[in-house]
């Protein structure tokens, strides 16, 4: 290589850098910067109004207060919510999480017949919409006794959540070789022990992967709290928010705290879990 | 041995589902509970606008009640506004509905057409509560079949809300005539400084609110003619097209999406002049501006000032279920809130018209401009009343479905022609359809 030649050779490498640098910041940092800009904006307005004393308009959360928050969780009765959505959404994930796991199991592992448009309806019921079985699933309720109790939103909340859940699971479980199970035959282990041993622990991606699913559906539903449930000290947090906003005004400051107190648990889920998550989701979608 | 244990957990299981059952049986049969201050009967109390204001007025009329009746214990379950009508309609048909409940006129025929509601009129005559006829007429009219379902406590005529500070600095008049508030609305708009003449409702809830601009306007003294809306009729299209016409023109641009929350923060908000409402943003007025800033007249006259052409407010109250255990119980709770004192708190806390007799005498009302502005209007007699088929079980539906095409006119996609006969061909299906149901 000439003298010149070696002299220009760092000013194309820095060109190309740059060049590098300007596509991606284009292709990659803007958009998503911009898309973060519109999916955080909501939270830091729900932050400012929660945290900044009433009268202020600053667009920071300055005077700073916890009033909003004192005044949601003791006078609005947020506290009960709060303990409320909790039970739905903690059972409901242990049960879907459970059921998801024997019938992910069962379709992964059996062969049986109508298999295929067993699934086919699994799927089928993600396109029927809550408000739909909203009478047939109250009457019901209502004949076991179990209108107004935690008890029914557990059940439909796990009754909804568990057919895409399973699908997820049964997904995950086709991944994972049945030589290994068979192995722990081998070894002296039945079905259920090898399972157990074997391939339970293997399948943690695809439990927290289900698991957030489920809590976090249970965490939001609306509807069914609204409709199943006739006491205010059983309602849960979105019900709860609701009642912040009447029809001819709202309480930002209280709706703002609220919305504090109803985003924490869901954020730290997924701050525990979304490296998790994603390969759950990712190893469970793969396969069809 | 061992199928002896599973019997007996069988038998275990079978005598504890029994028993859960009895239980639960128990707990619904029998008639009337007979409560007492030691042991008081429940009866659940649903309101269907909790919130902010109502949820504290109702825990506090709630308390009061109590205290005077200790042998009933109410159990208040706030319902949030806009979800009210699914949770009536879904507790209804699965059987479960409160005891009394507070009903908007445009849910009772709906509601009572299933038998969910019980008439009260028998009741009503025996009591103390002495509720205004005008508001005993207004909500009989919203059943399907005449009778009374609800004590009314309130109603909300449609408001006019005006800046008099911005009126008085331009020279303008007080809008008591569309031609006045036309001329206002232009006069107060600077688009440059931010400031519109009027804040449009373009948004959820809109089409509620062009009925009184309609009639209003026009000056038609009835809703149907010859089984025929004429809410199509030239003169109602000719009104609703100048409003239309304001649009992005004296409101700004974003009003075409604006609901009650939108309308009302831009009007609190200092950037427009006028808004539309019931007496039930009052407070919010105050709030923003203090007293005696934003006034409050009826809907302007077609032509002459105080000639009003009103559309009868939409009566709202208590009303007792038809699945109550505890019917008595319920009906001292209803009463109570029809009372002259329970309605005049309620009333004076919310800023609304009360239904009751002996409250619209009360100090608080008269010293009320916007509301007795409205309650004079309702018994002038140079004023006319036209009563919206608040009745139609399809009502709410119609008013819901007709507020995309409006949208459509404000963009002007379609004209208001085309709108109105739209609105006018489902409300004259609707109509045939009652009549077919219920007869004349």
């Amino acid at each position: 290589m000439s003298i010149a030649a070696r002299l220009q050779a760092p000013a194309v490498v820095n060109r190309g850098i740059r060049e590098s640098v300007g596509s991606r910041a284009i292709s990659l940092w803007i958009p998503l910067g911009l898309f973060l800009s519109f999916t955080l904006l909501p939270f830091y307005w729900m932050v400012v109004y929660a945290f900044r004393a009433e009268g202020s308009t600053l667009p920071l959360p300055w005077p700073l207060t916890l009033d909003h928050l004192a005044t949601v969780w003791n006078e609005l009765n947020f506290s009960t919510y709060f303990l409320n959505s909790t039970i739905t959404a903690v059972f409901t994930l242990l049960f879907t999480v459970v059921l998801s796991l024997l019938a992910g199991y069962a379709m992964s592992r059996y062969e049986f017949k109508g298999k295929a448009p067993f699934m086919l309806v699994l799927l089928a019921t993600q396109f029927v919409p809550g408000a739909m079985l909203l009478i047939p699933l109250f009457i019901i309720f209502r004949q076991f006794g179990l209108i107004d109790s935690l008890v029914a939103l557990i059940i439909a909340d796990t009754v909804f959540q568990l057919p895409l859940c399973a699908i997820l699971m049964a997904n995950f479980l086709r991944n994972i070789p049945m030589e290994l199970e068979e192995a722990s035959w081998i070894d002296g282990c039945g079905r259920v022990r090898g399972f157990l041993a074997v391939v339970l622990p293997l399948l943690r991606p695809a439990i927290v992967a289900v698991g957030s699913f489920a809590f976090i559906g249970a965490w939001n539903n609306f509807l069914f709290a609204l409709m199943f449930i006739n006491s205010n000290d059983r309602f849960t947090l979105p019900v709860g928010l609701n009642s912040t906003i009447g029809e001819y005004s709202a309480d930002y400051g209280a709706l703002a705290a609220g919305g504090v107190v109803a985003a924490i648990p869901v954020v730290i889920v997924f701050a525990i879990v979304q490296r998790f998550l994603v390969q759950g989701v990712s190893a469970g979608a793969v396969k069809g | 041995m061992r199928t002896t244990h599973r019997a007996l957990y069988r038998a275990g299981a079978i005598t504890a589902g029994l028993g859960l059952l009895g239980g639960l049986t128990a707990c619904s049969a029998g008639g009337e509970q007979q409560g007492s201050p030691d042991n008081p009967v429940t009866i659940t109390f649903w309101d269907n606008n909790a919130g902010p204001d109502r949820t504290p007025l109702y825990e506090e009329l709630i308390a009061q009640f109590e205290e005077e009746n200790p042998s009933i214990k109410v159990e208040y379950v706030g319902i949030p506004a806009a979800d009210a009508p699914q949770k009536y309609e879904t507790a209804v048909a699965g059987g479960s509905t409160p005891d009394v409940g507070i009903v908007v006129g445009w849910m009772v025929s709906s509601l009572a057409a299933q038998g969910a509601l019980e008439p009260i009129e028998e009741r009503l005559a025996d009591s103390d509560a002495k509720i205004a006829e005008d508001a005993i007429k207004a909500a009989k009219g919203v059943a399907f079949d005449g009778e009374l379902y609800i004590a009314p406590m309130t109603s909300t005529p449609d408001t006019l809300w005006y800046r008099t500070d911005l009126f008085e600095a331009a020279g303008l008049e007080a809008p008591e005539t569309w031609d006045q508030f036309y001329e206002a609305a232009e006069a107060l708009t600077d688009p440059a400084a931010g400031q519109f003449g009027f804040a449009m409702r373009g948004g959820a809830g809109s089409v509620n609110q062009l009925i009184p601009v309609a009639y209003s306007c026009s000056g038609i003294d009835e809703f149907f003619e010859d089984g025929e809306t004429t809410l199509n009729d030239p003169k109602n299209v000719e009104c609703i097209q100048r409003f239309a016409d304001m649009y992005n023109v004296n409101t700004a641009q974003a009003d075409v999406g604006y609901g009650y929350q939108e309308m009302v923060t831009a009007f609190d908000g200092g950037s427009a002049a006028m808004m539309q409402h019931n007496l039930g943003s009052a407070q919010n007025h105050i709030d923003a501006f203090g007293e005696g800033v934003v006034a409050g007249l009826p809907m302007p006259a077609a032509k002459t000032a105080g000639e009003r052409t009103i559309i009868a407010p939409t009566p709202e109250g208590p009303a007792m279920f038809t699945g109550s255990d505890n019917p008595d119980a319920a009906w001292a709770f209803t009463e109570f809130l029809a009372s002259h004192e329970a309605n005049s708190t309620w009333n004076e806390r919310t800023g609304q018209t009360p239904a009751n007799e002996d409250a619209r005498q009360d100090d608080w009302v008269k010293e009320n401009e916007a509301l007795n502005t409205q309650i004079e209007a309702l018994s002038d007699p140079k004023s006319t009343i036209v009563t919206s088929p608040l009745y139609l079980p399809d009502w709410n539906g119609i008013l819901g479905e007709m507020a995309a095409p409006f949208q459509s006119v404000l963009l002007k996609d379609i004209t208001a022609q085309e709108f109105m006969d739209q609105w006018a061909e489902k409300v004259n299906t609707a109509e045939a359809e009652y009549r077919e149901q219920f007869g004349d």
